[in-house]
């Protein structure tokens, strides 16, 4: 899937990584692949800058971090408005996506 | 990191397409591509070729300034909104009241001829007065270029560039300076033009008519 089309689901995918731990951009783009299991073929770079714009937006925050490879890392993390945030958006998401799965039906 | 390798030339083409410098970003891109060629070195590809699959994989540098056009400016960044902006618009306003409170006295003593800021260098020729006269209106100007963000739209294949003013703490201190400004140059001007000269500041004045029959006033 190229990134048009998760293009408009973008801020929940990065919101929804972001919901069980802190992680720098690399290892976010690595769990989208992971739970997409490859599904998601987003080209890597475009992440950071829709990261930038969730934090410009209060919904994430980062900070730099040195890691055990004593390299530096930006490390992202939810705030409370991005919890809340992502909260709503997966409801409307639920909710529209068993509205289209019933007008769609499942795969054959 | 090959010096001269893929990721080294992936990072100046970007640094050189970025139409600001964006820092962060290329601290960020960097750190990722070196993780990405660690995986790649681990899965056994060779040093040139797990550059090269690293660069593959962060995508065509067209489609990451792009990205960055569409998402916002590094002159957008977290500091710049939370705290740069809204600085420099608190401290638009002393600017503005001393503008007002005392530039426009020293500026009225000019014959007016030479417009408002003809008469401001001629007064204030001194490098602080300067500042203190066109410090806020550069100030005011680079908030403006701050707030601008650049948006980017792709549509049949082409790229659409529009630009958007953002709202935000710092422009709204801005705009509040500019209004003082505004507000005391009109009614300074107003009342002047009514009543004549030194009616609102005081002071001896001498006027006189030019051969255009215009009124040239200077203070005493």
């Amino acid at each position: 899937m190229r990134g048009e089309t998760i293009k408009g689901h973008l801020d929940l995918l990065l919101l929804a990584v972001l919901d069980d731990a802190p992680l720098h951009g690399y290892a976010v783009i690595e769990q989208l692949r992971l739970r997409s299991a490859d599904a998601f073929d987003l080209p890597e770079g475009t992440v950071y800058p829709a990261l930038h714009r969730l934090e410009r937006q209060r919904l994430v925050r980062s900070k730099w971090e040195v890691g055990e490879t004593a390299r530096k890392r930006r490390l992202y993390s939810l705030t409370p408005t991005g919890r809340k945030h992502l909260a709503e958006r997966r409801e409307q998401w639920v909710g529209f996506a068993r509205a289209v799965k019933s007008v769609v039906g499942e795969a054959t | 990191v090959i010096p001269g390798g893929p990721v080294e030339t992936y990072l100046k083409q970007l640094r050189a397409r970025l139409p600001y410098p964006a820092p962060r970003l290329m601290d960020e891109t960097r750190e990722h591509l070196v993780d990405a060629v660690e995986d790649a070195t681990r899965d056994g590809l060779p040093p040139q070729d797990a550059e090269l699959r690293a660069v593959r994989g962060y995508g065509a540098v067209d489609e990451v300034v792009a990205a960055v056009m569409t998402e916002g400016s590094a002159l957008m960044s977290p500091h710049v909104t939370r705290w740069i902006l809204p600085l420099a618009g608190l401290l638009t306003i002393p600017a503005a009241i001393f503008m007002f409170t005392n530039g426009i006295e020293h500026l009225a003593g000019s014959d007016g001829s030479e417009g408002v800021f003809g008469a401001a260098l001629d007064r204030w020729q001194t490098p602080m007065n300067a500042l203190l006269i066109f410090g806020p209106i550069v100030a005011l100007g680079l908030i403006a270029l701050a707030t601008v963000r650049v948006q980017v739209h792709r549509s049949n294949g082409g790229i659409d560039a529009r630009l958007e003013l953002r709202m935000s703490r710092g422009v709204m201190f801005a705009a509040l300076g500019i209004g003082l400004v505004v507000a005391g140059i009109v009614v300074y001007g107003v009342t002047e033009n009514l009543t004549g000269p030194g009616a609102i500041f005081g002071g001896d004045w001498s006027c006189t008519m030019d051969a255009q029959d215009r009124m040239a006033c200077t203070r005493l």
